[in-house]
């Protein structure tokens, strides 16, 4: 048995050696290989559901065989959902390689905000990610169910201040868009109400369509699809939807919320990334965005589209920092 | 009664042992509500193990012990550790093809012989194959390369 | 009516070769051990890009319904179940397996598959708008009694020892709170990087299941195929499992019933509808001694339970937008992309699409069947592979299975650790069901938990003991536990007289 084994082992390691003969593939032009993109939030979910229309047409070919954006590679969604997005970002932070094949989906407020909330616990803020582009603009919603006695913003609020604490408002999760909205809501209004994280914007329409919870914020796409078994009362953002010309903003309704719960999502990558990469996706990812077929596909999902080229996302990344740092500067957990 | 120290009750104490770590681990918090459903079970299990501790002492139980082989089971077991741990040196394909050589010869019930090796050579190529067929050509999944692919 | 007179359209060419290629490919990827259902789904989301909106629809929902009864297939071949959802029917569709009866076991599977299968879409027919309202009903405090329920049927799981099953479900309670608090988001328990994020439960199921598997292959790779694994194959005439299968009225009835009522409540799946079922049909039983040996019932009931789901979870994903399963969640995404809103414009402005769709629910479950009594006869060749090669093959795809859930290296060592440490603690008398089941419940379960906490504010006990659904399913988990209580005081008596004679 012994000297069997070893026989085994000794042709075994011939074996081993000869294998790694081969040689690595030589450099070629960015990108050569496919690019994988991390998305934060379950399959199925709207960031993913638009991540993967917008990144559909990545491999398009023209009619002569030549690539139209990324050199003919496919962008590959990568779903590693939990925590609001926590798991997935802290991830690709402290294990993406920052040569360009690995990127994310980010969503605005969300990153910004958590990296405000739990410092320490989570590993990436805008100091530590560069955004590449930006393809959608979701804003926040205030739903409350078709039976409920609210009918407008006002009756919401006049609940609230008749009733404090006991208000129920339902959203995606913590440090979200839909929990911003509500904090500037409690702040406009000054009010107070239980935030209820739902765990996906689904789960929070679900909430409301259920009764479980007397009224919510979700995405604007989300509650416009459902529209006939919800009453949307506002919208968090500076004007009115196209998809909602009826429902006024919170702004409107006398209480100053701004836009800054707007969801935005869009492509990022890691600091570091070499600017040769940088700058072939800045240049190819909004065009991509911007594909005939892609804006027909996202707008027959109902998903409202808001291409941004990557200085314009620097901007946007600064400015909600800021304005997110000031909101959120009691919550700020060590 | 008398306390009885079978196997059986060593085992309850190991048992125990863990389920005290897992309350020790649990409970003792600052942040009570992120812990609260943990410390939960915790509690649950520390007494369920006490339970089970008592009545092994006493003898109650039924014996459900089956033998507990080492010998056989430790190359598996460094093979599956070590391919693993060659992933992301050698690439997932390559260290798939050496663990399915290495298994298939290692456990292979016949003699050593070249004939067998090259048997064990053809196997392990061609599942490799089967697999870098499924997973990177229909299903589009992104494995780690090291040297090799 | 509206329904039949869009069988035509299943039947055009296109969607026809359609249907036959999804639904065989998603048998084989789900028999594959370590594809999930909801990866396999996912994985061809990108290919429907380029289709007609029927035929992409068509394509998800024939790999959706086979995958589900495709687990089965690895799951008694070689005990190591395909999905969450197939765990039931290992418990007695392997032993059936060990016994020879492969065959058999395949057929009550596909079998006992067709008919749930059948009666969950016609449930999604006929009753989309009442069912719709009663999904809505599950709050958070609905859905934390039905994970109780769950898991007062660990305590049954064991197989042996009570005390065992309920402290390995412990363990996979309290392993799925490893990682984030799924309400706060803080991070709990994360005392290595492999485990931050958690515990996957797909990588804990091949880990458990797979893991063990290879451990006692290898123990007993000196012996001829045959022998020690399996018993020689028997054949069995498909007239004969069918004539025996449709007899089996009462497991039949509990697992479609089962089936269909957890399949419409959101979140709680396809992944507890096997268990639940079965673990009903044997306590419903005359001899309840019998399962766990090799008894039909058991896989007749896992399997009709497991099927009868995929219809009535489609009932909140079509109407509502709330997808009732991991894999509904996926196939949301696929109705979006085609510009198909949920809601009562899906019956009406595009019944074509959604009608043809569920038409093609109803074929498919026919084509599986056929294909999966196919599989069945080939499946000879899979217990003829000699041990040493199939312990081999198994290392490899639990490790790529695992890895491609979630693109992890780390996954694939958690897996590896959590086998290992299992292959042993079977060894004295603890079980893989039950911990999977913890794992599983366990965020259900502390969600539901932490949500209901936090709208009832200070009215905790009125919100989570009144209503009737929650006093409905109270009182069926303290049937629950009265009868295993019940049970174990019964086998001790016999024991003792045993013991005494």
């Amino acid at each position: 048995m012994n000297i069997m084994s070893r026989n085994r082992a000794g042709v075994l390691l011939g074996m081993a050696l000869g294998l790694s003969m081969a040689t690595s593939p030589a450099l070629a032009e960015y990108p050569d290989r496919p690019i994988s993109l991390t998305v934060a939030y379950g399959a199925g979910g709207a960031t993913d559901f638009q991540a993967r229309i917008v990144t559909m047409m990545s491999a398009k070919e023209d009619k002569k065989g030549n690539a139209v954006y990324l050199n003919g590679q496919p962008m590959v969604i990568l779903n590693r959902p939990g925590a609001g997005g926590q798991v997935g970002w802290n991830r690709f932070v402290q294990r993406g390689k920052k040569d360009g094949y690995e990127l994310a989906a980010y969503n605005v407020p969300h990153f910004i905000a958590q990296s405000i909330v739990f410092p320490g616990k989570v590993k990436y803020s805008v100091d530590n990610l560069e955004p590449i582009a930006n393809w959608g603009a979701d804003p926040a919603v205030l739903i409350v169910n078709k039976d409920s006695d609210f009918n407008s913003v006002q009756d919401v609020v006049d609940f609230a201040r008749a009733n404090p604490g006991k208000l129920t408002v339902s959203g995606a999760g913590l440090y979200v868009g839909h929990h911003i909205a509500n904090l500037q809501f409690e702040k406009a209004a000054g009010i107070k109400t239980k935030y209820v994280p739902a765990g996906g914007g689904v789960k929070g329409m679900q909430f409301v369509l259920g009764g479980q919870t007397m009224a919510g914020f979700n995405n604007l796409s989300d509650a416009y699809r459902s529209r006939d078994r919800l009453k949307i009362l506002g919208v968090a953002d500076l004007q009115r939807s196209d998809f909602l010309p009826d429902v006024p903003t919170l702004k409107e309704s006398g209480l100053e919320v701004d836009d800054s719960s707007v969801n935005f999502r869009g492509i990022m990558a890691l600091k570091g990334t070499p600017d040769m990469a940088l700058k072939v996706l800045a240049e190819k990812v909004p065009a991509m965005f911007n594909d005939k077929k892609v804006v027909k596909k996202m707008k027959a999902g109902g998903s409202p589209m808001r291409v941004l080229s990557r200085e314009e996302v620097q901007a946007m990344w600064k400015e909600r920092q800021a304005y997110l740092t000031e909101l959120l500067k009691d919550l700020r957990k060590k | 009664m008398k306390i009885a120290l079978t196997r059986r009750f060593y085992v309850a104490l190991l048992v125990a042992l863990v389920s005290a770590v897992i309350f020790k681990v649990s409970f003792f918090q600052e942040e009570s509500e992120v812990y609260l459903f943990p410390s939960i079970v915790s509690i649950v299990m520390l007494v369920l193990s006490l339970v089970s501790l008592s009545r092994e002492a006493y003898d109650l139980c039924i014996d459900d012990f089956q033998p507990f082989p080492f010998v056989r089971q430790i190359p598996a077991i460094v093979m599956m550790a070590g391919g693993v741990a060659l992933v992301e040196v050698l690439g997932m394909y390559s260290s798939a093809f050496l663990v399915l050589l290495l298994a298939s010869f290692w456990y292979s019930p016949h003699r050593a012989t070249r004939h067998r090796l090259l048997q064990s050579l053809l196997f392990s190529g061609g599942f490799t194959l089967f697999i870098y067929l499924l997973f990177s050509v229909m299903l589009n999944v992104q494995v780690p390369r090291g040297v090799l692919i | 009516m509206e329904f039949i007179q869009y069988f035509s359209e299943v039947f055009t060419p296109i969607n026809l070769m359609i249907l036959i290629f999804g639904t065989i490919g998603g048998l084989l990827l789900g028999a594959t051990p370590g594809l999930s259902p909801t990866m396999a789904v996912a994985l061809l989301i990108p290919f429907t890009f380029q289709m007609e909106p029927a035929s992409s629809l068509i394509m998800l929902g024939a790999v959706y319904t086979s995958t589900v009864a495709g687990g089965a297939v690895s799951g008694i071949l070689v005990n190591i179940p395909g999905a969450p959802a197939n765990i039931a029917t290992i418990m007695d569709g392997h032993p059936m397996a060990r016994q020879g009866r492969a065959i058999e076991a395949l057929h009550y599977c596909f079998i006992s598959s067709l008919v749930g299968g059948v009666i969950g879409v016609l449930l999604l027919i006929f009753f989309t708008p009442p069912l719709a309202e009663l999904a809505l009903k599950f709050g958070p405090s609905e859905l934390f009694w039905i994970s109780i329920f769950g898991v007062t049927i660990i305590a049954s799981l064991g197989g042996g020892s009570i005390l065992k099953g309920l402290i390995a479900g412990g363990v996979g309670l309290w392993l799925s709170t490893i990682g984030y608090n799924p309400v706060l988001g803080e991070e709990r328990f994360v005392f290595s990087e492999h485990l931050a994020g958690g515990i996957h439960v797909i990588a804990a199921l091949i880990g458990l299941f797979a893991i063990p598997q290879v451990l006692s292959l290898v123990s007993s790779a000196g012996s001829p195929p045959g022998k020690g694994k399996l018993a020689e194959l028997r054949s069995h005439s498909v007239l004969k499992s069918f004539s025996y299968n449709i007899r089996r009225v009462k497991a039949l009835v509990t697992g479609t019933v089962v089936g269909s009522v957890i399949g419409i409540i959101p979140g709680a799946g396809g992944q507890i509808a096997g268990l639940v079922a079965y673990d009903q049909t044997r306590k419903m039983s005359k001899d309840p001694s019998a399962f766990g040996k090799g008894e039909p019932d058991g896989v007749i009931a896992a399997e009709s339970a497991n099927n009868a789901m995929v219809g009535p979870s489609l009932v909140p994903l079509l109407t509502l937008g709330i997808p009732g399963s991991p894999t509904a969640a996926v196939l949301l995404g696929g109705l979006l992309i085609n510009g198909l809103f949920p809601g009562p414009d899906l019956f009406t402005v595009h019944g074509a699409v959604t009608w043809t769709f569920i038409d093609s629910l109803l074929v498919g479950q026919v084509f599986m069947m056929i294909f999966g009594l196919m599989i069945a006869r080939y499946s000879v060749f899979v217990t003829r592979i000699p041990n040493h090669l199939m312990a081999a093959a198994v290392i490899v795809l639990a490790i790529f299975g695992t890895y491609s859930v979630q693109n992890s290296i780390s996954d694939v060592v958690v897996m590896l650790v959590l086998g290992i440490l299992m292959y042993y603690a079977a060894r004295i008398g603890f079980s893989a069901a039950p911990l999977v089941l913890g794992l599983i419940l366990g965020q259900l379960t502390e969600t539901n938990f932490l949500q209901g906490r936090m709208i009832a504010g200070d009215e905790v006990w009125s919100y989570f003991l009144t209503g009737p659904i929650n006093q409905i399913v109270i009182a069926l988990c303290c049937l629950s536990i009265g009868y295993s209580i019940y049970n174990e005081r019964k086998q001790i008596v016999k024991r003792r007289q045993e013991a005494r004679a």
